[in-house]
């Protein structure tokens, strides 16, 4: 994880537990600030997501939550072998599933002409209208439209789970809903007919975005 | 290392910071884990994602001010 350490299986308690040693300070006792520093979030967050996407591949794994550090190997093996039974039932829950993102944009609204100014007070005045309407195309209704919960149903009819979308991306512009769900790979089908299905519909007016596969982050609850 | 995680983006404006982006709305979505699964901390979540849209909004005003000139 700290891109010179390398990521080592360990068995533990029937388990193989992928592991990366790295140092104290950095990642138990500077953990909070490190967390605020994007250029280290975003480096280590995506050394995370590679070093997972490919152990997705090899077969079911369950995600630790990132930033989770064991002191000893000792300590490991003893958490392990203490939540041995949930670990085995979270993971059968996921196995052939994939975490999918999805996200509804509204369509941009045209944005007011903006002539240029004829004194300074004048400027002032047009930059706070058009400061305005930036706020307020930010603004997203707390509740989804019924549009959206149409859509917001129809996955959870094939998704063995959903869960709120990620807190990072919340403030992206125009970004009306977000949801991330556990997919059976059966239902790979259904979920792109319904993403199509949606687009159609809202052609114009919204746009969907969607990512995956995901390792199942957002479904680990152990 | 082979990446697998094919990232669909239908109409991005800017594909390489959304798939940023995304990887840490996904990664972090469970929550961060200080020390084993002992504590549980969302609140430096919560200030990630202040610095991340305070990013976004910087990189808009500046995208906006170019297109005018």
């Amino acid at each position: 994880m700290d891109g010179a350490a390398t990521v080592e299986p360990l068995l533990c308690a029937g388990f193989t537990c992928w592991i990366s040693r790295v140092s104290r300070s950095v990642f138990a006792e500077q953990i909070s600030s490190n967390m605020e520093d994007l250029d280290w979030l975003a480096t280590t967050g995506v050394r995370h997501q590679r070093v997972v996407s490919e152990l997705v591949q090899r077969g079911a794994v369950l995600p630790a939550r990132f930033g989770t550090v064991f002191h000893t190997e000792e300590s490991l093996t003893h958490n392990i072998s203490a939540r041995k039974r949930a670990l085995l039932k979270s993971l059968l829950h996921v196995a052939d599933a994939d975490e999918w993102g999805i996200k509804v944009f509204m369509e941009q609204q045209p944005q007011p002409v903006v002539a240029a100014a004829s004194s300074g007070s004048d400027y002032l005045r047009r930059k706070a209208v058009a400061l305005r309407h930036q706020v307020e195309q930010r603004k997203r209704p707390r509740t989804p439209s019924a549009e959206v919960q149409k859509l917001a149903a129809a996955l959870e009819q094939i998704a063995l789970e959903t869960a709120p979308g990620g807190k990072v991306s919340g403030g992206q512009a125009g970004l009306e809903w977000q949801v991330s769900i556990l997919l059976p790979r059966h239902r790979q089908e259904q979920f792109n007919a319904i993403i199509e299905r949606f687009s159609r519909l809202w052609q114009n007016q919204r746009r969907i975005e969607f990512t995956g596969p995901w390792p199942p982050y957002s479904f680990v609850k152990v | 290392m082979k990446n697998q995680n094919v990232i669909t983006l239908a109409g991005a404006d800017s594909e390489s910071d959304i798939s940023l982006l995304d990887i840490l709305d996904h990664v972090l979505n469970a929550g961060v884990v200080i020390q084993g699964s002992m504590v549980i901390s969302l609140a430096g979540v919560d200030l990630i994602y202040l610095g991340l849209s305070a990013v976004l909004t910087s990189v808009e005003t500046a995208l906006k001010h170019v297109e005018k000139e």
